[in-house]
């Protein structure tokens, strides 16, 4: 017989599910699931410095690496602080499980005035996919694998669980049979494979696609990254046509010549480069968000949109057909591979699409722009393994202006649209998920400064792989709002910094620094 | 009639209802707002680097100077960074109006592709007194009057109010503003209703307390709401009854006073632990029996006491405890109340109760002699007591007020501190959150105009909100910042060494220069390593008239003695089903903590947990 609790019997289901790393900041509760953490030789706890940061660095692992991984936090006063990080799960489309103990089960819902009670899941509830609370240890692996299938299949988001401290805690006698019972196998139960297409639909845009001269595709939601049919990246390549990538997607065809047509801010912000979508005659959407739809609506404003054909995993996340309208169900990585015959190549509107991105990027990147030596320096020693995580609109517009020619694994648009100030933990959560990769974290000062107690756990988990560069880094000027010295603090937290030329521009890492 | 946008109409609202002080971080979509309130709200607006930092500024403002504050921000992750501060506020019952900006479509209830549309209030609904939303600017100043009022009234609490940008760009006839009552003083401290208690529920209190042998007063944060704390010391100290005091109501009564039996809560030690187990009368006034301390339910407390619980919601009435007299009202006006009945009546204190007053007092002052005995001790490096002696002194010569943060340092602090005025002492105890010392010092020196603010933090809270020192620094805050240094996150690296074989997860911070970190931002500060640099850092500390930190290294074996008592009350029936070979053996590896520390552990179980106090019982 062998004597456990709730919390190893949770730990162990996670490890079984393909877990390695949690995010978190311990509380007492989770002493049991720390505990068989510590004990688990495949899964490691990652301690940022504050909660809300927790949740941003399981993003940029999950989102850099295709793997599930948790962020966790304590009852009630730890938990809040995940909010934030946790919506940009949510609103990038990222499997994150969240975890979170409760106050004992006997006293919540309603709790008694417990210290730290309040009702999280509740909470969690309106930007989760699936919000539960584990009443019982022996339930706990049925509710892992029931949360990362909801968390992963269909369009992927967060999800969240709560498990109180006396089922974690609680003694479980259980024989080793009895053990091995509890736990579900996932490759049994978490459909990841491909969704072929709706054969009907999929003729209907094959016909349209096969007709159009001037076609566009615009991707979301995450689609074409390694939690997401990567090989859509391949494929678009393959076609030729100018790519649009919302922020969820970025990256995906970094540096493909004649299909990276940049980030949809650019056009999102310029009403030149905008002007494209007029001579667009097909649109392809592969993976609909707020941001592609933001473009759809500003290009049909006031004119008769060409035609769109509009791909989605979840048959409910697609409009009614209509004139002009074809939605297929199918996994939009599939339904592209089945249309990539149907393209006919067109050079010249390519380059033009992909001419008119950069020239708007380089005027977006506003001041940057007069960083453009920092970037041209920088982009040699980006390697094709490398990442490149940029916080802040002129980040990403300087990013995509400048290093948009210069090949990588995969490129982060963190446009503070929505999430502020998000890439210093999430560059520390890809920098975790790939050390064999180097992160370039590029990143306004303002956006630096809302999780800037993280370059500390930079420095304290040896983040070797990480240079961060700020190219409006303030020098200090006493008095004035936001004109700390920043390369002090980052030096006072343990970084190397180096000022650039005569600044302002700052490059920033642990231990010896890249050459810039 | 003229025409102005919603932008205009939010800023007059603002001015009328008495909103002073607003509280937000410079973002998109957001910059215009902001202009059109600093021009034209009367408000000050003050500009934090981060959302999460904002909202507990507002906090600690609002907590501080009991006047009406605001948080704005943008609309997703920027509105949801409001929750921890929003929760804080919640837990303790503050007033704080939470402004943020949301999609302008309405919530996406098929939850298909477009995330964006989520519903962002219903976020906030858990932790907020009220909610709402305005998609036109003729909606704004009728919401926000109602957010300022329903965070008021009865139970106070944060209220919330989503804005979409549409109603602030669109345009409303003037007169919607005519709703609006001539504008609130932005200075006038938030009072909450006078209501007095009614005549049976306030005699069957008086006839039990003058029937009780072992009465005991157990004030909670609403005192302090409530401002009543002149009025408890009166009745406590004109009639002899000792009074304890919950985590929140950390300074109702200083705590030196001769009828407080000493620190708030288990800080107290083993006076706290045989007040609540051996009184037989408790007037329990604005407090709500809170797991901190134990719910009011025995073990801890006595199984045959006879509560009068007095508060002004009546929600709160035998959530825990059940009463034998309930008393609704405002706390001030009761505690009045009851002073003008047992003075009319000519009562004086039996002689019972100058024992169990006298019995109590022996214990408190033995508690704080062997508290103040062991911090002194020649450690080798400074005891986490001894900084907190020395932050108590620096305190009464400074005239400061003390902002906590962390796990074990507010027991360290609360311990050791000295007598304290209500309006003193700020931690987030309903939460317990970490790492709102630094906003919070922020919002507390704002609202105490010049006076130095003291913000004493373990090292594992303080660079939460590190950022903020920018802000401090800017705004040349006297805010004096002790870290207590012990590189771990030692509350659960205790419990990591009593029940989980020393194994280590997660709880062990490397060492870190936090005097470096703060010179960084430009702000003078000091290393201590010997408990013979205490002295010359509080010299150093009080030289500078600006910011200033002192980084105290301490040694993360000690650990504050009523954290024993914490624990058992929050982990009840959870740390019974450890493995006990496993429990055996932790303690075993874990006897490197050292004879003197076991002893000081064990002389805490012996009198506080068991009550084993022959000495003081026997008057010696």
């Amino acid at each position: 017989m062998e004597i456990s609790n709730g919390g190893e019997i949770l730990v162990t289901a996670l490890a079984r599910q393909g877990v390695k790393k949690v995010f978190s900041i311990i509380g007492g509760q989770m002493g049991t699931m720390y505990d068989a953490i510590g004990r688990h030789p495949d899964m490691e706890v990652i301690t940022p410095r504050s909660e809300a940061s927790a949740a941003l660095m399981a993003c940029g692992y999950t989102a850099s690496t295709g793997e599930p991984c948790v962020s966790m936090a304590t009852v009630g006063a730890g938990v809040v602080y995940e909010t934030a990080g946790l919506l940009m799960a949510w609103l990038d489309y990222l499997p994150v499980l969240s975890i979170a103990p409760q106050v004992q089960s006997y006293k919540m819902k309603p709790h008694q005035e417990n210290l730290q009670a309040c009702d999280q899941d509740l909470l969690f509830a309106p930007f989760t996919k699936f919000s539960a609370i584990g009443y019982h240890a022996k339930r706990l692996p049925q509710l892992v694998d029931r949360a990362l299938r909801e968390a992963l299949c269909n369009i992927p988001g967060p999800v969240h669980l709560d498990v109180p401290v006396d089922i974690l805690f609680e003694r479980q006698v259980l024989t080793k049979a009895q053990k091995e019972r509890l736990f579900v196998p996932p490759a049994n139960t978490r459909y990841q494979g491909a969704v072929l297409p709706d054969p009907k639909a999929a003729k209907r845009a094959f016909e349209i696609l096969g007709k159009a001269k001037k076609p566009l595709v615009l991707v979301g939601q995450g689609m074409g990254r390694p939690t997401r049919h990567k090989e859509l990246g391949s494929l678009l390549v393959k076609a030729k046509i100018p790519v649009i990538t919302s922020s969820k997607s970025s990256g995906i065809v970094w540096a493909a010549k004649g299909v990276d047509a940049g980030p949809a801010l650019v056009f999102e912000q310029s009403p030149t480069a905008m002007r494209i979508f007029n001579d667009a005659d097909c649109i392809v959407v592969l993976g609909k968000d707020a941001q592609s739809a933001k473009l759809l609506e500003k290009a049909s404003l006031g004119k008769t949109l060409p035609f769109v054909i509009h791909a989605e995993i979840d048959p409910k996340a697609l409009d009614a057909p209509s004139k002009g309208y074809v939605p297929v169900w199918g996994d939009p990585a599939s339904v592209f591979s089945s249309l990539l015959q149907a393209v006919a190549q067109e050079k010249a509107w390519a380059e033009k699409v992909c001419n008119a991105s950069a020239r708007a990027a380089a005027s977006l990147a506003g001041d940057f722009a007069q960083s453009r030596s920092l970037f041209d320096a920088t982009a040699p020693s980006i390697g094709a393994n490398d990442l490149i995580v940029a916080d802040g609109p002129k980040a990403c517009c300087a990013t995509a202006a400048f290093l948009g020619t210069t090949p990588c694994q995969g490129v982060f648009m963190l446009d503070g649209q929505e999430i502020a100030g998000a890439g210093l933990p999430f560059a520390i959560g890809a920098a975790v998920g790939n050390p064999n990769s180097h992160i370039y974290l590029i990143s306004e000062q303002r956006a630096l400064f809302h999780h800037l107690r993280e370059a500390a756990t930079a420095v304290c988990l040896g983040l070797e792989n990480l240079t961060i560069i700020c190219p409006d880094a303030q020098l200090a000027e006493p008095g004035v709002e936001g004109s700390a010295d920043t390369a002090k603090i980052l030096a006072g937290m343990g970084l190397t910094t180096r000022i650039f030329e005569k600044g302002p521009a700052l490059v920033a890492s642990v231990g010896l620094a890249r050459a810039i | 009639m003229a025409r102005i946008n919603g932008s205009q109409v939010l800023a007059q609202s603002i001015k009328a209802l008495g909103i002073g002080r607003i509280f937000t971080v410079r973002a998109p979509g957001l910059d215009e707002l902001v202009e059109v309130l600093e021009q034209e709200s009367g408000a000050q607006v003050f500009f934090a680097h981060d959302e999460v930092a904002a909202t507990l500024m507002a906090d600690g403002f609002a907590r501080r100077s009991r006047k009406a504050a605001a948080v704005l921000t943008g609309a997703w992750g920027r509105a949801l960074a409001q929750v921890a501060g929003v929760t804080n506020a919640w837990a303790d019952r503050v007033p704080l109006i939470a402004i943020s900006l949301c999609p302008d479509v309405g919530p996406d209830n098929n939850r298909g592709w477009n995330r964006a549309d989520f519903d962002q209030g219903a976020v906030f609904a858990p932790v907020v007194s009220w909610r709402g939303r305005v998609s036109l600017p003729e909606q704004i100043p009728k919401a926000l009057a109602k957010a300022v009022m329903a965070s008021r009234a009865g139970r106070m609490g944060p209220a919330h109010l989503d804005i979409c940008p549409g109603a602030l760009k669109a345009s409303a006839d003037e007169k919607v503003l005519a709703f609006l009552l001539p504008p609130a003083d932005p200075d006038a401290v938030i009072e909450p209703a006078r209501i007095p208690a009614d005549s049976t529920s306030l005699n069957q209190a008086i006839a039990l307390i003058k029937n009780a042998k072992k009465p005991l007063i157990f004030a909670g944060g609403g005192v302090k709401a409530s401002a009543a704390s002149q009025a408890l010391i009166a009745l406590a100290g004109d009639f002899g009854i000792p009074v304890a005091t919950s985590m929140s109501g950390i300074g109702a009564i200083p705590s030196d006073s001769p009828f407080c039996i000493g620190a708030p809560s288990y800080t107290a030690g083993e006076t706290f632990h045989a007040a609540i187990r051996e009184a037989d009368v408790v007037l329990a006034v604005g407090a709500a029996f809170s797991g901190l301390e134990g719910f009011g339910l025995p073990p801890i407390w006595g199984a045959y006491i006879a509560f009068i619980h007095v508060d002004n919601d009546p929600l709160v009435f035998g959530v825990n405890v059940s009463p034998q007299v309930c008393v609704f009202g405002d706390v001030r006006t009761v505690l009045e109340q009851l002073y003008q009945a047992f003075s009319k009546s000519g009562f004086s204190a039996p002689a019972a109760w100058k024992a169990w007053h006298e019995y109590l007092m022996r214990l408190k002052k033995g508690r704080k002699k062997r508290l103040d005995d062991f911090a002194k001790k020649n450690w080798a490096k400074p005891h986490q007591g001894r900084l907190a002696l020395a932050v108590g002194r620096f305190m009464i010569e400074q005239d400061a007020i003390m902002v906590i943060d962390g796990g074990n340092t507010p027991l360290y602090a609360a311990s050791y501190a000295p007598g304290l005025a209500p309006d003193q002492a700020f931690f987030p105890f309903g939460m317990a959150a970490l790492g709102g010392g630094v906003p919070y010092a922020v919002g507390v020196a704002l609202a105490a105009r010049g006076r130095r603010v003291m913000l004493v933090t373990g090292d594992g809270s303080f660079l939460y909100a590190v950022q903020e020192l920018e802000t401090i620094r800017r705004l040349n805050l006297p805010v004096t910042i002790f870290v207590n240094n012990d590189s771990a996150w030692n509350m659960i690296k205790a419990m990591q060494d009593s029940f989980f074989e020393c194994r280590y997860v997660g709880t062990c911070i490397p060492e870190t220069d936090y005097a470096k970190i703060a010179k960084g931002f430009g702000i003078p500060a000091m290393r201590v390593t010997k408990a013979a640099q205490m002295d010359k850092a509080l010299e150093f500390a009080a030289g500078q008239s600006g910011p200033v930190l002192v980084d105290c290294v301490t040694d993360c074996k000690n650990l504050p003695d009523s954290l024993l008592s914490f624990t058992l009350v929050e982990f009840e029936g959870s740390l019974t089903q450890l493995d006990p070979k496993k429990v055996l053996k932790s303690l075993w590896m874990n006897r490197s903590m050292g004879l003197a520390r076991s002893r000081h552990m064990a002389d805490y179980v012996r009198k506080a947990i068991l009550g084993i106090n022959p000495r003081q019982k026997r008057g010696l």
